[in-house]
């Protein structure tokens, strides 16, 4: 045995902060860390044994998050506060879940014993990382996904006023043309390679971009139809923040995602009006600051399938518009498109004039 | 209705299951920030945790009285240190050894903490796994039992041959090495005294 040297430089203070962090019950010291009236701490020692309980608090912290209990202390929260809910709705006579600071030692060890077992088959019965097979799943469920409707929102991170209420909606003007812009935009997806997206200028008028998986083509107001079998041909000039991050291949989208950010998962939640389904919820966050992406994305799935319910990318700039934005991307609908909906004839009159750009 | 968080603001709809569902956002991204204000201040961690269902739940009961134009995070220790200090009155063997008057302090080093970068609290106080690297090998072996093994200073001092109150020797060392390694990594602000 060894023992450690200048027990001398032990101050009273030190001796009191050892006690409360470090006395075990059943010590004789435990119960006995308050300090007594004849002798205060002066301001000194008050923060710096602040300052050590801070310290000692941040351990704990660090320490648990390699556990699962953040995710069950905030499941038992939300239960406690929908139960609240309902009670004040008049809907559920029962009383909101207060949690009870004292329960008896056998309630609280059948307790720790159920957490103990629930916690061990979770182990090992989950992957190892959650959010990572999340991402996976999400990735496989796009290859395999049928017809969804997405809609794009952009809204200024501070107001949270629309970008395009706002008026800084791309509103230059180039080749005497007005651009459009994603706030309001609709996409429309089948499998990762079909894809035809609505947007609009501040106007109103109408820009289309679409692709088959052979052809891309655009549609823009007053002009003639475009088509090209030339797979860059007509790239949605995505916002600076999000070029080579965010695609309509969301299953490309969401393999970046997977390379450049720290993902983590952050258990189930209810999305807005569908309170039906708890998605998943994935936060994901830089792992090298480069400031030219967006600093955190939040991502919801569905639990079972995989099916990307909705994306946000906080922190983004757009041309022409002050202010970090915030883009949403939301599932609307998964109902089934015409079956020629990704070919442009179906945007656009039968006799629209159609330039074909390149030919294989 | 608009609610101004640590990391932006958040859009609360009128509907309360809308509101449940950013709530939980909020509380999400809070949880970390209000786990060290209370484990800073409490001692038993049974009653840490009851204190953090019950501060939430009240703040969730009590937001309409919040003033959206300023942060959560303060708002929500406020009602914190007050449920702390009635455990203190009833339970006065967990009362933090600095007394109740130190809980405005640790406030004011928490919020410290939360304003600086990071998306997360784990990211504001990464600095702390790099304190821990940085301590002699047996001041980091001690922290790691005590903390990550969660074992009692007894048991480390019987893993490590080291008489008890040498383990506690050692615990208060590397703590005082880890609060200088984050306060010279501006983590931790000096105390003004």
């Amino acid at each position: 045995m060894t023992t450690e040297p200048n027990e001398s430089e032990t101050t009273p203070v030190d001796r009191r902060i050892n006690q409360w962090l470090d006395a075990e019950p059943g010590d004789s010291e435990f119960g006995e860390s308050t300090p007594k009236p004849s002798e205060p701490l002066d301001a000194k020692e008050l923060c710096h044994a602040a300052d050590v309980q801070l310290v000692h608090a941040m351990l704990m912290g660090i320490a648990e998050d390699k556990k699962d209990a953040r995710q069950s202390r905030v499941n038992k929260l939300m239960q406690s506060i929908r139960a609240d809910g309902f009670k004040q709705a008049g809907e559920k006579p029962s009383s909101p879940q207060v949690p009870r600071r004292y329960v008896g030692p056998v309630i609280r060890w059948s307790t720790a014993a159920l957490i103990i077992i629930s916690v061990t088959v979770l182990l090992t019965s989950l992957p190892s990382n959650k959010a990572m097979a999340t991402i996976d799943q999400m990735i496989a469920a796009v290859e395999n996904a049928g017809d969804r409707t997405y809609s794009i929102v952009v809204r200024d991170q501070k107001t949270g006023q629309r970008e395009r209420q706002s008026g800084g909606f791309n509103v230059e003007r180039r080749n005497r043309q007005e651009r459009a812009g994603f706030d309001g935009a609709t996409v429309y997806l089948r499998g990762r390679d079909r894809y035809v997206l609505y947007r609009y200028t501040p106007s109103g008028q109408t820009v289309i971009n679409g692709g088959n998986g052979q052809t891309n083509w655009l549609i823009r107001p007053g002009r003639p139809v475009l088509v090209s079998n030339d797979p860059q041909a007509f790239r949605i000039p995505m916002p600076e923040d999000l070029a080579g991050l965010l695609t309509l291949d969301f299953g490309e989208t969401l393999r970046q995602i997977r390379e450049q950010y720290k993902i983590k998962y952050l258990g189930t939640v209810p999305v807005d009006q569908d309170q039906q389904t708890s998605w998943t919820y994935l936060h994901a966050t830089q792992q090298e600051h480069e400031f030219e992406k967006p600093r955190v994305i939040r991502i919801w799935a569905h639990p079972d399938t995989g099916l990307l319910r909705r994306i946000e990318f906080a922190d983004i700039h757009l041309q022409d518009s002050p202010g970090p934005k915030k883009m949403i991307i939301d599932l609307r609908d998964e109902k089934p498109l015409p079956k020629d909906w990704f070919t442009h004839t179906a945007h656009h009159a039968e006799d629209a004039e159609v330039d074909f750009l390149s030919q294989q | 209705m608009t609610i101004v968080s640590g990391s932006g603001r958040m859009q609360l709809d009128k509907t309360q299951n809308e509101a449940q569902s950013i709530f939980e956002i909020l509380v999400r991204e809070n949880e970390g920030m209000l786990m060290t204000y209370l484990r800073a201040a409490v001692r038993n961690q049974s009653v840490v945790e009851d204190l953090f269902q019950e501060t939430m739940l009240v703040a969730w009961r009590r937001l309409n009285e919040y003033d959206r134009s300023r942060p959560f995070g303060p708002w929500v220790r406020g009602m914190a240190a007050k449920l702390i200090m009635a455990h203190f009155r009833k339970a006065k063997s967990d009362l933090m050894i600095a007394g109740g008057d130190t809980l405005e302090y640790l406030s004011q080093q928490i919020e410290h903490i939360h304003e600086r970068p990071g998306d997360t609290w784990e990211q504001k106080i990464a600095a702390l796994e790099y304190c821990i690297e940085a301590l002699p090998d047996h001041y980091q072996q001690t922290i790691q039992l005590r903390y990550f093994k969660h074992q009692p200073a007894s048991t480390i001092s019987e893993i490590m041959k080291v008489p008890l109150e040498a383990v506690r020797k050692r615990l208060q060392r590397a703590r005082a090495q880890l609060l200088d390694c984050l306060r010279r990594k501006k983590v931790v602000m000096e105390a003004n005294t």
